[in-house]
């Protein structure tokens, strides 16, 4: 989709990021609780070769690559469920993330700690669903998604953060005289 | 060096102002504008100005012409969104059972997060819709009251405060309203079920108005649930009747009827 009206109606208010991730949160918990109780064999096994596509990637140090593999994974948590209505909003909800609305997802993959930490979320996300451990499921999704919200408002201030460093670097550019080298950061 | 400070053009800051609008739900989809003389008396602009901010957002796919030249609220996630659902839902039998299990997860969280931070007027809101569901009940119009019902889970959704969720069910309400999931009249004529319904909106109504997240969400997921197994009640009882029917029609006078769901 070229122009997707929603899509640019939500990336001019940034934020709508964090209600798109809790609206997230509250499918996912119940999707993969869903999943977990419904899930094929042959699914358990999709889900697995996902995985590994997420822990190729990782090993490989490819943010990009993780990125869709990770977003392959939570599709295929979804088909388990086997809701046709649920698959079909949710594949639009993924839209807005791979046309990157709300933040670069691959910002967030940047961070060698936020990148562990979401490998660590959805091994613990398989193991449950390939269990058929509803509960623990449920709060194994819902701990990925508090996860990104967390990682996401941390990558906000960073940028913010590093507005304020350059600045207090370069000067504000609003005195008379330039700040000489010795007073600066040098 | 910071940037240069210069005034943001007039049109664009009424863009912002009404995509604000339309993004909270402020400005409804279907909604019809006041004429542009008004509008630019209304935001003190030209009216080439007010055109050009008109224009941006209608090419933005946010705005629409209907007809008589009035300018009409578009629905952001639009038919891009609900063509290929109703298309599914036709395709696929068992497709309502999904879209109340889908309801029954989003109705409970929403219904939660309402109790836990509706506002004082979201409150009064989701009150006046209860009070005009009553009304509707009262004086027996199944019509008026699936529209008052309709109206009170919107109500609901907006006082969730979650913006991406609010035009998600928007839309799928909306496509409840063109009875594209189940015929809901046939759900409301069934003996008993209408005060039943009743009942449980004012339980989803008390907990959130009472400001009880927990009650707010079991109230809600009851509700959807009792709807779904009246469905296969009704979609049973049709069962039934086409097999009688069926039993008639070997003399070859009677047509089956359709299936409940429809």
């Amino acid at each position: 989709m070229s122009t997707d009206t929603f899509a640019n109606l939500l990336r001019s208010h940034a934020d709508s990021a964090y209600d798109y991730l809790e609206f997230r949160r509250l499918l996912a918990g119940q999707a993969s609780a869903l999943a977990a109780e419904r899930a094929t064999p042959e699914e358990i096994d999709q889900l697995r070769v996902k995985l590994q596509a997420i822990e190729t990637a990782h090993a490989l140090d490819d943010p990009a690559q993780e990125v869709t593999a990770d977003i392959e994974f939570h599709l295929a948590i979804y088909h388990a469920t086997h809701n046709v209505v649920m698959v079909h909003i949710i594949t639009r909800l993924f839209d807005l993330l791979r046309q990157g609305v709300f933040f670069d997802r691959s910002d967030l993959y940047l961070r060698r700690g936020v990148r562990d930490g979401f490998l660590r979320q959805h091994q613990a996300l398989f193991r449950a669903v390939a269990a058929g451990d509803a509960a623990t499921a449920r709060q194994a999704a819902e701990n990925h998604l508090d996860s990104t919200v967390e990682a996401l408002r941390e990558a906000q201030r960073a940028d913010q953060r590093r507005e304020i460093s350059l600045r207090r670097r370069d000067g504000s550019g609003l005195v008379a005289k330039a700040r000489r080298k010795e007073e600066g950061v040098g | 060096m910071p940037a240069s400070i210069r005034p943001t053009k007039l049109a664009d800051t009424i863009v912002d102002r009404l995509e604000t609008l339309i993004l909270e739900g402020s400005l409804r989809p279907g909604e019809r504008l006041l004429p542009e003389r008004e509008l630019a008396l209304k935001f003190d602009v030209s009216r080439p100005t007010l055109r050009e901010a008109l224009g941006k957002l209608t090419d933005r796919g946010l705005l629409y012409s209907g007809r008589g030249g009035a300018t009409h609220v578009a629905s952001p996630l639009g038919e891009d969104f609900t063509l290929p659902l109703a298309d599914l839902l036709h395709r696929q039998p068992g497709s309502t059972a999904d879209y109340l299990e889908f309801r029954a997860i989003v109705e409970g969280s929403a219904s939660y997060l309402a109790a836990l931070r509706g506002s004082d007027v979201d409150r009064e809101l989701i009150h006046a819709g209860f009070l005009k569901m009553e009304a509707a009940h009262q004086q027996d119009d199944p019509t008026e009251e699936a529209e008052a019902d309709a109206d009170f889970h919107i109500a609901v959704y907006e006082a969730s405060h979650n913006v991406v969720m609010l035009h998600f069910m928007r839309s799928l309400s909306d496509m409840l309203r063109d009875e594209v999931f189940y015929n809901r009249g046939r759900l409301y004529q069934r003996q008993g079920v209408r005060e039943l319904l009743l009942a449980q909106h004012r339980a989803v109504h008390d907990a959130v108005v009472a400001g009880d997240p927990h009650g707010a969400r079991a109230a809600a997921e009851a509700h959807i649930h009792f709807t779904r197994e009246a469905l296969l009640e009704i979609a049973a009882a049709d069962a039934r009747l086409e097999v009688s029917l069926r039993r008639l029609a070997s003399d070859g006078e009677v047509r089956p009827q359709g299936d409940a769901w429809q």
